[in-house]
């Protein structure tokens, strides 16, 4: 009985502990700007739905679609690139989100990608814009977001 | 010998516990609130024209379908997809427009890197996996 007890103390004391160090997206808080580039694009659904099309875009873009070819193959790693592309934009646009994916040097050190590729990508990313009917000035507001990741992201 | 074998047991359990603990209490962010979606590319095996691929994309507008690409040039359709919502067979078929094309899954060859590391996609499998609901 006393071990027991020493047991259930002990695995509670642990998760606590993996709790404490839990991943930052959890304090989040759902207070958002209305005037934010996020609550302008269509909140979260809308982020998740031009995500999908963007995902499918790039998967039909002979340009790029290699690159992700092993990240298609695996649901699970699909996911955290679907995740890691909406909690980018939802924070990036003021939403109340965290990005947790590696930074974006890190993530693309040793891939040598090419400027053309990278502007396959964004034409990629402007399809689905366009697709969902999203305003100029949106667009633009969210480009000027993503765009300064290029020097991190081209030739590394 | 027999004492270490049973603390390192009471260690494993206490850690599993623990884990099962985490995987469970853990307030989950909005994304991983959202409903996952697979991501299929097929390809069409004669040429599509312009009228054919818009008619393709008309076909994909079907519950459980989140989004699609027809890709006239090289002959290709990527959906993604709530696998529990709908089947490759029922896309296939939209694709297919009802049997007047010749529909397949394309496979690529993966380059050499890809930029999701596989860690972070093998830690979401295992606390999923360990979740109850």
């Amino acid at each position: 009985m006393k071990k027991l007890k020493l047991f259930s103390i002990l695995s509670l004391a642990l998760a606590l502990s993996f709790t404490a160090c839990k991943d930052d997206d959890t304090e989040i808080s759902y207070e958002v700007d209305p005037n934010s580039l996020y609550s302008r694009l269509g909140g979260f659904e809308a982020i998740s739905a031009v995500t999908d099309q963007f995902l499918a875009n790039v998967a039909g873009d002979a340009v790029i679609n290699a690159r992700f070819a092993a990240t298609v193959a695996d649901p699970f790693r699909l996911e955290v690139l679907r995740n890691n592309l909406i909690d980018q934009i939802c924070e990036g646009a003021g939403g109340p989100c965290k990005y947790k994916g590696e930074t974006m040097a890190e993530a693309h050190e040793g891939m040598d990608i090419t400027q053309d590729e990278f502007n396959a990508l964004v034409g990629d990313l402007v399809a689905a814009l366009d697709q969902f009917n999203v305003p100029e000035q949106e667009k633009n507001d969210l480009l000027a977001i993503l765009g300064p990741m290029q020097t991190d992201i081209v030739g590394k | 010998m027999q004492k270490v074998l049973k603390k390192t047991t009471g260690v494993l359990c206490v850690s599993f516990a623990a884990l099962l603990l985490y995987a469970n209490l853990r307030p989950l962010s909005l994304t991983e609130q959202n409903r996952p979606v697979h991501l299929k590319i097929f390809s069409i095996d004669e040429p599509v024209a312009f009228e054919q691929a818009a008619t393709i994309k008309s076909a994909l507008k079907i519950p459980g379908i989140t989004a699609s690409c027809v890709n006239a040039a090289q002959q290709t359709v990527s959906v993604t997809f709530h696998p529990g919502q709908i089947g490759e067979p029922e896309i296939v078929q939209a694709i297919a427009l009802q049997g007047k094309l010749s529909v397949k899954e394309k496979y690529f060859p993966p380059t050499p890197v890809c930029p999701v590391p596989p860690l972070q996609a093998m830690k979401n499998k295992l606390l999923k996996s360990l979740r109850f609901v």
